[in-house]
């Protein structure tokens, strides 16, 4: 496998983690919340609002502008 | 007895909406942001990346949204335990290790960065029409939490 290939399959890993954990945390009785419910959770705080309103400016200049 | 019908039954409420439906409205206030959201990243995506133009279109959606969703009163929302917060910090602390150290490493094709690999993708406007869709909607998502 090439550095190239085993880079594109550890994103896809990381992205299939993602999914595979927000699938589970949607399950009854599940302890852990899905991501959409724990982003809200997290953008009542204050701080935590700005970081993340600015991470996401910061990746529409990075992807789409620089 | 007579009573003559009323000449508009709008229930005491005045302006261009008087007398909608709640469900209607919600739907054609949502097929508006749909309409914009789209026609927005139509015009966007025609700005090539590196240049004036495309921070300028980055910028003239970013900074309001911005804006408006830090200023926001935040959506009331059950808390989440600590479990579930390490989880998903786990989850976003291991993708920003990888892609670090992808981003440390050699500087070369057979190296590739989260966008270096996005790169041919948004050379294209097609794929630019969806960067930006994909953005601004969750943007959108974020100024509505």
């Amino acid at each position: 496998m090439t550095p190239r290939a085993a880079i594109i399959a550890g994103f896809a890993a990381i992205l299939a983690l993602v999914i595979a954990t927000d699938r589970f945390a949607r399950r009854t009785g599940s302890g852990v919340r899905p991501l959409p419910a724990t982003l809200t959770a997290a953008l009542r705080s204050p701080v935590v609002r700005v970081l993340i309103f600015g991470f996401w400016l910061w990746l529409g200049w990075h992807f789409l502008a620089r | 007895m007579f009573r003559p019908a009323p000449v508009c039954d709008n229930g005491g409420r005045h302006g261009d909406n008087a007398g909608m439906d709640p469900v209607r409205h919600s739907v054609r206030r949502r097929a508006a942001v749909t309409a914009a959201v789209v026609a927005y990243a139509l015009t966007a995506a025609i700005c090539r990346p590196l240049t004036w133009p495309a921070l300028g279109a980055v910028l003239i959606a970013g900074v309001p949204l911005c804006w408006i969703g830090v200023r926001r009163r935040p959506r009331r929302a059950e808390p989440v335990g600590a479990r579930s917060a390490a989880v998903w910090l786990g989850v976003a602390g291991l993708a920003a290790a990888f892609e670090l150290s992808v981003w440390l490493g050699p500087d070369d094709a057979a190296h590739p960065t989260l966008s270096t690999l996005a790169d041919p993708l948004l050379s294209t406007y097609p794929g630019r029409v969806v960067g930006y869709l994909l953005w601004v909607s969750a943007g959108l998502w974020l100024v509505s939490r």
